[in-house]
C-alpha cells in the first residue's frame, strides 16, 4: 500500500500541499485532479519521493520512503513525468532498456518482449527516438517506466504518471489508459495525475481532488461524480450526462458561460 | 574490477624503466652541436668549428655557421629532431632547451653539458677557459683571453681620452608592436658600463615595454639597436614612428647607434671590441 | 521468439576489438615514422630485442631514440589521448549536452592557470622532483575543478543545464582564466614555465619515462571508475529527475563524474598543455558510429582518443621537421569543422 498521512509543505509561509492523507492499494488507479495551481505536481513529487515532506509521512509497502534508497525505491516504483527529454541519438529500444537498470540482467529480454508487445512499440523499437512522433515517444517513455516494475514481485509495486495524456490525440490517450488500466492485474497499484475529466472518470478507480493545496475529496468514482462538488473545485458549472455505455456511467460536460445566472464566484 | 585493473596499471609502472644501454663517446672526430651564439663562436675561434654539425638560429658568428642545418630556437627544438643529426656532443647555453628535451637527450646517451651564458667580461673568461679545457684546447683558450685582454686595454686608452659620458638607452625591437626598454641586470647596462655610457636609472629590471612617458622621461642623448632590431622598425625612418622616441634628443640629432644582436650582446670573445665601437659611436666618431 | 541475433555485448565485443587493431596499427606507424628515421625492419628488431627476444639488427643510438623518446611518448599519447576521450564523453553525459567538451567548459584553461601558478609560486620552476611531479598535476586538478563547478552553478537550474547559458558560463570562464594566464606567464620570466603556445596549444615533445606513471595513476584509474558508471550516465542521459526514480543516487554520482574528470583533464593539460576539441569530436564519432549507449560510448571514446591524439601528434611531428607543430593546432583544424557540422545537426535534431 501507497500511504501518504498528513503530508504538509510550504514554501515560505504559503501551504502548497496543506495535510493531505490518501492510500493507493495494489491494483487501484487513483486518478488526482484539480485545477492549476491546486498544488498536484507537488504532490506528486512527495509520493514519489523527490521532495521530502516538511511534516508528515510517506511509505511505500510500510517503508518510509526517506529510510529507502534510491535503488531500492526504484525496484518499489517507477514514475512517468510530464516531459522527458532525450540529448543523445538512442534508439526506441536503448530508451526502454533504460529502465531495466534495476533489473538482473538475464531477465531483460524477456521484460522487454512482454512490455514492447504491450505497448506496441515492436515496430519502431530500432528508430532512433528523437525521429518518432509525440505519441510513439509516449508510448516508449511509458514502456520504460513499465519495465522497470513489471516483474512480478512478494511485493506490491507502485507507478506514477504525470498527465501521461497531455500531448496525444483521442485515440492515443484512450490507448495509453487502456495499458495502464491493464497493470492492476499484475499486483500494482497507479497514481495518474489527469487534466480530463472524462478520461478519470472512465479508467479510474479512485479520485483525489484538490484544489489550493487541500484535497477536496477523496473516494470511488460514483462518490466523485457530484455537479456541486465538481463546480466547487473548478470554479466552473459542469453538467453530469448521463451515458450507460462508459465506465463512469456520465459523461462530464462543460459548456461556455453564456447568462449573467450562471456566474459563479471563486470561493477561496 | 577496479582492483585488478587497478594492479595490472602498477604492474605497468613499475615496468616502465626499460634499461639504457651505453653509447659510447668519442671527443676526437666528435660531432658537436652548439646552441647559444657565443658558445657557437667561441667553439670556432678555438680552432673547433669543424666539428660543429648544426647550430642554433642565434649562431650568426661566424656568418659561415649559418649555413649548417638549423636546429631551431629555444622552445622550439625538440630533441628528436637533434638526435636526427647524430650528434655526439651537445653543448649549450645554460636555459637554452628546454628541461623535458635535455632529459631526453640524457636519456638518449647523448652528451650535453650546459655553459652559464656570461653577462660580464668575467663570465666570457671563464666560458673560454671551460671550453678549451673540454675540448682540449688550452693554448688556443690562453690566445683568445690574451686578445681579449688586449682589446680592454685598447679600449681603456681610448676611454682615457674622452671626458665626455653621454646617457644611453637600448631598444629591443621585433617590430613596431614590440618594442622593449632594457633595465637593469641586462647585457646593456653591462656593456654600457663598460662603454662608459650613462645608464638610464629605470627603476626595473629586464625589459619591459616601452611606453611613450618613460622613453620621453629618460631623454637618453643615444638610442642603441640590434641591427635586426631596427630593421624590423623600418630603419631609422621607421623610428618616427614609435610614440615617444620620436621625441627624444637622441632621435632628434639622430644620434642612432645599431649593432649586431651577437655583437653587442653575446659577451664573447669580441666583447672587448664591441664595446670599444659602442663608445666611440657614442662619441661621434 | 528466439533469435539467433548477436548479443548486444557481443556486438560492443566486436566493436571494441576493432578499436583496438586501429590504435595498434596508429601506434606502429607512430613508432616508424618521425624526425628521426628508423627503418620498419630495425624498429622490429629493436622492439623484439627489448621484451627480451635477442635480435641485433639495430643501432644502439636507434634503439635509445626508440625506446626512450619514441614509445614513451606514444604511451603518453595513448593515455591523454584516451583519457581526454572519455572524461568528454562523462562530461557530456554529466551536462546531459553533447555540445560539452572539457576546453568549452573550462576545466581546461582552469587546469592550466592552476599548472602556471604551482610553478611560478610552488615548485619555484622544477617540475622533476617527486613531489613536484606529483603535486603539480594535482594542483591543476584542483584548478579544473574549481572552474568546472564554476561553469556549473552558472548554468544550471532545476538541474538542467541550458546549453545558451552554459556555452556563456563557459565562455565567461575561460576569458577569465586564459586572461590570468596571459598576466602570469607575461611576468614570471622562467624557462621552466614553457611558452604560451605550450600551454594554449600542447605539445607532447617533453614525453619521457618518469612521467609514465603519474599519468597512469592520474589518469588511468579514474578513467576505470568512468567505465564502470557507463549505465548510469545512460539512466541520467533521461534527466537527472528520471534518473532518480529509475534508482540511481545522482547526487553522488554527478560529484565522482565531476572529480574524476577534472583529474584526467588536470593531469593531463598540466603534462602536454592544453589539446582542445578530442574531448568533443571522439564520443560524438562513437555515437555515430555505433550508439549512444554508455556501455559503448565510454570505452569506444577512451580507444578513439587514443588513436586521435596518436594520428595527430605523427601529423604535428612529420609535417615541418625537424621542428613540430603544436598538436594543438592539428586537432583545431580538425576539430573545428566537425564542430561547426555538429552545430548544424544540433538544431536539426532539437526542432
Amino acid at each position: 500500500m501507497l500511504l501518504a498521512k498528513d503530508i504538509h509543505h510550504c514554501i515560505g509561509k504559503r501551504p502548497i500541499v496543506d495535510q493531505i492523507s490518501l492510500e493507493v492499494q495494489p491494483g487501484e488507479i487513483l486518478a488526482i485532479l484539480g485545477p492549476n495551481g491546486a498544488g498536484k505536481s507537488t504532490l506528486f513529487k512527495l509520493l514519489s519521493g523527490e521532495v521530502v515532506c516538511k511534516r508528515g509521512m510517506v511509505s511505500y509497502n510500510q517503508s518510509e520512503v526517506g529510510d529507502l534508497k534510491a535503488s531500492e525505491l526504484a525496484r518499489i516504483r517507477a514514475v512517468l513525468p510530464q516531459h522527458s527529454q532525450v540529448n543523445f541519438p538512442f534508439t526506441a529500444r536503448e530508451v526502454v532498456t533504460l529502465g531495466l537498470h534495476q533489473v538482473i540482467a538475464s531477465r531483460h529480454q524477456a521484460i522487454l518482449e512482454e512490455v514492447m508487445q504491450m505497448t506496441q512499440i515492436g515496430k519502431f523499437a530500432d528508430k532512433l527516438y528523437h525521429q518518432l512522433s509525440g505519441g510513439e515517444q509516449q508510448r516508449v517513455q511509458l514502456s520504460r517506466v513499465l519495465v522497470q516494475i513489471w516483474e512480478h514481485q512478494p511485493y506490491p509495486r507502485y507507478l506514477l504518471l504525470d498527465e501521461p495524456t497531455s500531448s496525444l490525440d483521442i485515440a492515443q490517450q484512450h490507448a495509453v489508459l487502456r495499458i495502464i488500466k491493464k497493470l492492476t492485474t499484475r499486483n500494482i497499484g497507479v497514481v495518474i495525475i489527469l487534466h480530463e475529466l472524462n478520461l478519470a472518470a472512465q479508467y479510474a478507480d479512485k479520485i483525489a481532488l484538490l484544489k489550493n493545496g487541500i484535497l477536496k475529496k477523496w473516494g470511488s468514482v460514483p462518490e466523485i461524480m457530484d455537479e456541486q462538488l465538481l463546480e466547487m473545485v473548478f470554479d466552473h458549472p459542469v453538467q453530469l450526462i448521463p451515458y450507460a455505455a462508459c465506465a463512469a456511467g456520465c459523461f462530464v460536460a462543460s459548456a461556455a458561460i453564456t447568462t449573467t445566472a450562471h456566474q459563479y464566484i471563486n470561493h477561496a | 574490477m577496479i582492483k585488478r585493473f587497478s594492479f595490472l596499471i602498477l604492474a605497468l609502472a613499475i615496468a616502465c624503466n626499460p634499461k639504457t644501454t651505453e653509447v659510447q663517446s668519442n671527443t676526437d672526430n666528435s660531432k658537436v652541436i652548439t646552441a647559444g651564439g657565443t658558445i657557437t663562436e667561441i667553439v670556432d675561434a678555438l680552432g673547433m668549428g669543424d666539428l660543429i654539425i648544426a647550430t642554433d638560429i642565434t649562431s650568426t658568428f661566424p656568418a659561415s655557421m649559418q649555413e649548417l642545418p638549423s636546429i631551431g630556437y629555444r622552445n622550439q627544438i625538440k630533441a628528436e629532431g637533434i638526435l636526427a643529426l647524430g650528434p655526439d656532443l651537445i653543448l649549450m647555453e645554460e636555459g637554452y632547451l628546454s628541461e623535458d628535451v635535455v632529459n631526453q637527450l640524457r636519456t638518449a646517451q647523448i652528451e650535453i653539458h650546459s655553459f652559464a651564458k656570461p653577462n660580464t667580461v668575467s663570465g666570457t673568461i671563464s666560458l673560454i677557459e671551460e671550453l678549451g679545457e673540454l675540448l682540449d684546447q688550452k693554448a688556443e683558450a690562453e690566445s683568445l683571453k690574451a686578445q681579449l685582454n688586449q682589446d680592454l686595454e685598447d679600449l681603456n686608452t681610448y676611454l682615457k681620452t674622452i671626458t665626455s659620458k653621454p646617457k644611453a638607452a637600448f631598444i629591443m625591437a621585433r617590430g613596431p608592436q614590440t618594442v622593449f626598454l632594457a633595465g637593469e641586470d641586462t647585457f646593456a647596462q653591462e656593456i654600457f658600463q663598460m662603454a662608459n655610457l650613462e645608464f638610464p636609472a629605470t627603476g626595473f629590471k629586464d625589459f619591459v615595454p616601452i611606453t611613450p612617458e618613460s622613453i620621453v622621461k629618460i631623454n637618453p642623448d643615444y638610442l642603441v639597436f640590434f641591427e635586426s632590431g631596427i630593421q624590423s622598425l623600418g630603419g631609422t625612418q621607421g623610428l618616427s614612428k614609435i610614440q615617444g622616441i620620436d621625441q627624444t634628443s637622441a632621435f632628434k640629432k639622430n644620434q642612432i647607434i645599431a649593432l649586431d644582436g651577437n655583437y653587442l650582446s653575446g659577451f664573447g670573445p669580441r666583447v672587448g671590441k664591441a664595446a670599444l665601437e659602442l663608445a666611440k659611436a657614442a662619441r661621434g666618431e | 521468439m528466439i533469435q539467433s541475433i548477436p548479443t548486444y555485448t557481443n556486438v560492443n565485443a566486436i566493436r571494441l576489438s576493432a578499436l583496438s587493431g586501429l590504435l595498434f596499427f596508429v601506434c606502429v606507424a607512430s613508432l616508424c615514422l618521425g624526425a628521426y628515421a628508423i627503418p620498419l625492419g630495425n624498429t622490429l628488431s629493436i622492439l623484439f630485442n627489448a621484451i627480451g627476444i635477442s635480435s641485433v639488427n639495430f643501432e644502439l643510438s636507434q634503439s635509445n631514440v626508440l625506446l626512450q623518446i619514441r614509445l614513451p611518448r606514444i604511451l603518453l599519447n595513448l593515455i591523454i589521448g584516451g583519457g581526454l576521450g572519455i572524461a568528454g564523453a562523462a562530461l557530456q553525459g554529466m551536462f546531459r549536452n553533447p555540445l560539452v567538451e572539457p576546453g568549452l567548459i573550462g576545466v581546461s584553461s582552469g587546469s592550466a592557470l592552476f599548472a602556471i601558478i604551482f610553478i611560478v609560486f610552488v615548485s619555484g620552476g622544477t617540475t622533476s622532483t617527486f613531489l613536484t611531479s606529483l603535486g603539480l598535476p594535482l594542483f591543476a586538478f584542483v584548478g579544473g575543478l574549481l572552474h568546472v563547478g564554476a561553469v556549473f552553478k552558472l548554468s544550471s537550474s532545476h538541474g538542467n543545464s541550458d546549453t545558451a547559458t552554459l556555452i556563456l558560463a563557459g565562455i565567461a570562464i575561460n576569458a577569465f582564466a586564459g586572461a590570468l594566464i596571459g598576466l602570469v606567464l607575461f611576468f614570471a620570466d622562467d624557462s621552466a614555465l614553457r611558452s604560451f603556445t605550450f600551454w594554449s596549444l600542447g605539445d607532447m615533445s617533453g614525453a619521457s619515462w618518469d612521467k609514465i606513471p603519474y599519468a597512469l595513476f592520474l589518469i588511468g584509474i579514474p578513467s576505470i571508475i568512468i567505465l564502470q558508471k557507463a549505465q548510469e550516465l545512460n539512466a541520467l542521459a533521461l534527466g537527472e529527475q528520471e534518473a532518480y526514480h529509475m534508482g540511481v543516487p545522482v547526487r553522488q554520482v554527478k560529484i565522482l563524474l565531476l572529480i574524476v574528470s577534472a583529474l584526467i583533464v588536470g593531469a593531463g593539460v598540466s603534462m602536454v598543455g592544453i589539446i582542445g576539441f578530442v574531448g568533443l569530436v571522439v564520443p560524438h564519432l562513437v555515437r555515430l558510429l555505433f550508439s549512444a549507449d554508455h556501455r559503448i560510448v565510454l570505452p569506444g571514446s577512451f580507444l578513439f582518443g587514443a588513436i586521435l591524439v596518436n594520428a595527430a601528434d605523427l601529423i604535428a611531428r612529420l609535417i615541418v621537421i625537424p621542428a613540430e607543430m603544436p598538436i594543438g593546432v592539428i586537432t583545431a583544424l580538425c576539430g573545428a569543422p566537425f564542430f561547426i557540422w555538429l552545430i548544424f545537426n544540433f538544431k536539426k535534431t532539437r526542432s
